[in-house]
């Protein structure tokens, strides 16, 4: 059975305007999965069907089994949650919180959460208010862990953060929570933290799932060639390559992306130009992310 | 008016804030004056008890409104602060908007309390005003060099302690020009003071941490500097790290904080507290004045309709619904029962009863409206004791051009004599309580606890009906449709349902100057129409409260299982001050 499911969500805010269209993906035990997509792509409101704060208007999620629109109660008892706009009571102190989530997750562990806070370096009796964005973003992830969920949402969680407080915040996750077994569901605009967590990446575009597989598949599938502009090369040529999707200049040389692996990319190239002045380079999930989703209306 | 003072006006949230004070604030006005019926106008009559009230709720819901809604404490925004504009003309323009913003709530509430009634209460409110000013100079004097006031423990507590002082000024001093140009002048010489130690640019923090930025006199009201005092900190072992709150104290507080700690519930639970009081006690005393229970339920359904967004931070937390409802019902629950005690105490003490005797302004012969008759405009209607004494009793216009008009049976006038009076009011207790009556004008034949039947059971069947509008109301204000225009509705559902009560008060307000209504009109009709209908299904007063017992108990459970499944708005809350907040 898999932890997490979406069987063709569907979801708007206005009537006529889906921001889900019949999301459909399933999430196995420990798959740590990277939610991509543009801005409004509909994360944020995935993520929230998940945790039953939202319901579908079509289809249904499923948590552990759970359906979390019927019983969000016993869904948040076994997810973590941590999200950019998340906000701690500013009024209450650092141990506070903690014995607030102490009383509320039957399963705390109060060993992890000593742990944690000494690592994090916390004052304990430190009003929220006081603590700085960082800080106040790593309590929250202590009170999205140290309940020891089987299932970790986290929105945008390093959003904001400067990259060392980036970095501990998401290793700590990972550390945390891989050894446990911990399936992970994680939005992000950050591509290099995508790629350094994340197994398998499920991108979001016009309220579908435009690109469902695992990181170093889809590396795999999509390929750059870089083509000298001398030689009468143009955009027109290279559009023309077979698999070529985007094509654009940059310094002196175009680049077209190919859906396609490297070695093919580059025969077909080859090929197609007969030029032998080429080179072709698997693409960063940045530019993979920009070239799907970026030129798309 | 420059252009950048134009500017820095149009984005100022004192400025914004007021658009809802004005009307609010005016609304209160209008609302003690015409819904409480002459009990609550007594509270802005200097020279009763009701007057420490008065002005207790006027000083404190403006101050509060504007301490803690309009970033009282900043002298601009972080972002004017870094614009090349001087540090003096920033803080003039934002001390122009906080006292627009302060002067014109109290003006419009001034007005609609005192307009056409007496020109005393004018001054009461250029007192108040003056007072109110004099307290906003003071709280911008500290520390003129920096952006914001630097609010400390002893900053609130001096703040609480000249408040407290300035309401001691205003319930020993008569309002008299004297009285208001007093503070009003040292308003003024303070800010005079407080606009020449500013400096050409605002500091965002003091100089030299752990002090003030050279304002002596103000010293003793200097912040402790945290990062001076706090030092290199050590995080704390672990062991060490125990709460003094229990899980359920922090559970509480965090829910009393998130859900009921708010601005607008606090001045809603107040108004509540009136609306609740002034409906039983005027029940009790015979004259209901029937409008509050037609806004009351619209602040309920206002407060209901905001809660999703309130629970927006909670949400992710399994804390169950159930409890969260209960905080979000008891925070508007809690002060109509304050209202309902109190106004029980005050009966307990004055024993109102249905057929009074008023000397107080002329003399009137109040009974409840369910005894006035509905007659024909142009007949004249007369009351003609046994001993051949008559006396033409006024007619009231419903509305003008409409040919019937409203009659109290049981009026007296001024030329009455005390035997035609008695005889008015046996008939009047005979008729109210359905006991027989010798007229004896200082001994009325009226036994401990008696009731009205009449008046029970119309009064019993409004409950009734306002039960269960209030719960459909309630239901219906939580419900989150799918369809843009459904979902328009509910917004719109108050405001819809306010045009008629503002349409009303308009009524009250210019109806009896242009002969297109009259006060008795407006009151009576509606409660001589219910009290028919009750009259006609022949049950008693004391079914109705049971069924409207009922139908409030059955629909808190209903609202509340509504209230489990509305989806919360995860959109963090902005004040209009958000960007004055740091």
């Amino acid at each position: 059975m898999s932890v997490l499911s979406f069987e063709r969500i569907v979801r708007y805010f206005r009537h006529g305007h889906n921001v889900l269209d019949g999301v459909d993906f399933e999430v196995d035990a420990g798959e740590v999965i990277g939610l991509l997509g543009r801005n409004g792509a509909g994360k944020t409101t995935l993520i929230q069907i998940a945790l039953g704060v939202l319901h579908p208007q079509g289809g249904a999620a499923s948590v552990f089994g759970i359906n979390p629109a019927t019983d969000p109660m016993a869904v948040k008892l076994q997810v973590g949650y941590v999200s950019e706009d998340q906000i701690l009571p500013e009024f209450l102190e650092v141990n506070e919180v903690l014995a607030l989530h102490r009383g509320l997750f039957p399963d705390w562990d109060v060993e992890l959460e000593k742990d944690l806070l000494s690592r994090f370096n916390i004052r304990a009796g430190a009003k929220i208010k006081e603590l700085s964005k960082g800080e106040a973003r790593q309590v929250a992830l202590l009170c999205a862990v140290a309940h020891r969920p089987k299932l970790l949402l986290l929105d945008e969680p390093a959003g904001g953060l400067d990259p060392a407080v980036r970095r501990e915040f998401l290793e700590t996750s990972i550390q945390l929570l891989n050894d446990a077994g911990t399936t992970i569901l994680f939005s992000s605009h950050h591509m290099t933290d995508v790629e350094r967590m994340a197994g398998r990446i499920v991108m979001l575009h016009s309220g579908k799932v435009l690109v469902d597989d695992a990181l170093d598949n889809l590396q795999e599938r999509f390929s750059m060639v870089l083509l000298p502009l001398d030689g009468g090369m143009t955009e027109e040529r290279a559009r023309s390559l077979p698999g070529c999707i985007a094509v654009r200049r940059r310094n002196g040389s175009i680049h077209a992306i190919l859906r396609m692996s490297r070695e093919e990319g580059l025969q077909a190239a080859r090929k197609a130009i007969g030029v032998e002045n080429i080179r072709c380079e698997t693409i960063p999930l940045e530019e993979m992310f920009i070239e799907l989703l970026g030129g798309q209306p | 008016m420059s252009r950048t003072g134009l500017f820095l006006l149009r984005k100022d949230p004192a400025l914004k804030g007021m658009l809802a004070s004005v009307p609010i604030m005016t609304l209160i006005g209008l609302a003690i004056r015409f819904s409480g019926g002459e009990r609550l106008l007594e509270l802005s009559d200097p020279g009763r008890s009701g007057f420490a009230v008065f002005l207790f709720v006027v000083v404190w819901c403006v101050m509060l409104f504007h301490t803690v809604g309009t970033g009282f404490w900043s002298r601009c925004s972080r972002i004017a602060m870094v614009l090349p504009i001087p540090a003096r003309e920033l803080w003039a323009w934002r001390l122009v908007a906080v006292t627009a913003a302060v002067v014109l709530p109290v003006t419009g509430m001034t007005l609609a309390l005192g307009a056409g009634i007496d020109p005393s209460i004018f001054m009461l409110g250029g007192k108040v005003l003056a007072v109110l000013l004099l307290l906003l100079a003071i709280g911008q004097n500290p520390f003129p060099k920096l952006f914001r006031i630097q609010v400390s423990a002893v900053y609130v507590v001096f703040l609480v302690f000249a408040s407290f002082l300035a309401l001691i000024y205003l319930l020993l001093t008569p309002a008299t020009v004297v009285t208001i140009l007093i503070p009003a002048a040292l308003a003024l010489l303070i800010s005079i003071q407080t606009f020449l130690a500013v400096p050409r640019g605002f500091l965002l923090v003091p100089d030299r941490p752990g002090y003030p930025d050279g304002s002596p006199w103000w010293k003793w009201l200097d912040p402790p500097d945290l990062a001076e005092d706090a030092g290199p900190v050590e995080p704390e072992a672990a062991p060490e790290t125990a709460p003094q709150l229990t899980f359920r104290q922090v559970l509480h507080w965090t829910l009393f904080r998130t859900l009921v700690n708010r601005l607008n519930i606090w001045l809603i639970g107040l108004v509540m507290i009136f609306i609740s009081w002034a409906i039983l006690y005027e029940f009790l005393g015979g004259q209901g004045a029937w409008m509050p229970l037609c806004y009351t339920p619209l602040w309920l359904m206002a407060h209901f309709q905001q809660s999703p967004q309130w629970i927006g931070s909670l949400a992710h937390l399994p804390i169950r619904r159930r409890l969260i409802f209960r905080y979000v019902a008891g925070s508007m629950l809690l002060p109509m029962l304050v209202g309902v005690l109190l106004s029980f105490l005050v009966a307990v003490g004055e024993k109102p009863v249905l057929v009074n005797l008023d000397r107080k302004d002329g003399i009137d012969l109040e009974v409840p409206f369910e005894f006035w008759e509905i007659g024909e405009a142009g007949n004249i209607y007369e009351a003609v004791a046994p001993w051949g004494e008559r006396l033409q009793l006024p007619a009231y216009t419903i509305i003008g051009g409409y040919r019937q008009v409203v009659v109290n049976p049981f009026g007296v006038g001024e030329d009455s004599s005390e035997r035609f009076i008695a005889w008015q009011q046996a008939r009047a207790i005979q008729a109210v309580y359905g006991l027989s009556q010798t007229p004896d004008l200082d001994n009325p034949q009226v036994p401990p606890g008696a009731r009205s039947r009449t008046h029970h059971r119309t009064w019993g069947l409004i409950l009734f009906l306002l039960s269960i509008g209030l719960v459909a109301g309630l239901r219906f204000s939580l419900l989150q449709f799918r369809r843009t225009w459904a979902r328009f509705l509910v917004k719109g559902m108050i405001p819809i349902l306010a045009i008629p009560i503002v349409l009303i008060i308009l009524a009250i307000l210019i109806g009896p100057a242009t002969g297109l209504t009259s006060r008795e009109g407006i009151d009576v009709v509606p409660v001589l129409f219910l009290s028919r209908l009750a009259g006609s299904l022949e049950i008693s007063g004391g079914v109705y409260l049971l069924a409207s017992l009922l139908v409030l108990i059955a629909g808190y459970f209903l609202v509340g299982r509504t209230f489990g499944k509305v989806e919360p708005d995860p959109t963090p809350i902005k004040s209009i001050a958000h960007d004055y907040r740091f």
